[in-house]
């Protein structure tokens, strides 16, 4: 039986795989937050993101969306 | 006849002789100069996120009239913190109005005058004050 695998886990594995993420300390602090699951740190992180490059959390969703093909 | 298999080993007992494995030349360190990132900008406004590189390094971007350079680099919160270095020039006249001779000598005199106590009497400026009520103490 093949055991189930959390994506999420294995997208920060694949993340944590990658040099230049593994070898980046601000990538590494974001990635501390995903791993952490503090979706209020992980929420104050992206709205510091959002302001610092201008955009709207509304506009952040619809690139996420185009970007992952989601519908 | 015994042959040895390594030659090296086939002398005498008692005279066999180590060799220390070969040195390899010591090379004098190099120094790997590490490039500054940033570029030349004509305000603070033209500089955009992007230009700032997420691995923690401060970006440089000097002014092109020369009176500045703004440092950014990311905040582990996410935001970016800008510094400003402005230009000091050499031997550049301070703001602050430096004392003459003559304020010195007006100094002086009036410590003279102050110790002889021959301070003349100043009239008192009149005081303007915001009394509600009326100022005369006259009774009814």
């Amino acid at each position: 039986m093949i055991p189930a695998i959390n994506p999420v886990q294995a997208m920060l594995k694949r993340l944590n795989a990658n040099p230049a993420i593994a070898d980046n300390p601000q990538a590494q602090r974001y990635i501390q937050v995903l791993e952490s699951g503090d979706a209020q740190q992980g929420e104050e992180l992206a709205n510091n993101l959002l302001e610092t490059y201008g955009m709207t959390k509304e506009q952040a969703i619809e690139q996420a969306k185009r970007f992952f093909h989601i519908a | 006849m015994y042959q040895p298999t390594f030659p090296q080993y086939a002398q005498p007992y008692g005279t066999m002789q180590y060799q220390p494995p070969a040195m390899p030349q010591q090379m004098p360190p190099v120094q790997q100069q590490r490039a500054i990132t940033g570029r030349m900008v004509g305000a603070l406004s033209e500089i955009v996120p992007n230009e700032v590189p997420m691995d923690g390094t401060i970006a440089y971007f000097p002014t092109v009239d020369g009176s500045a350079v703004f440092a950014k680099a990311w905040n582990p919160n996410g935001t970016i913190s800008t510094m400003r270095y402005a230009l000091v020039e050499e031997g550049e006249p301070t703001s602050e109005a430096q004392p003459t001779i003559a304020d010195v000598l007006d100094g002086i005199d009036d410590l003279r005058t102050l110790l002889r106590g021959n301070i003349p009497a100043e009239p008192k400026p009149a005081r303007k004050t915001a009394k509600k009520g009326s100022d005369d103490d006259s009774s009814d």
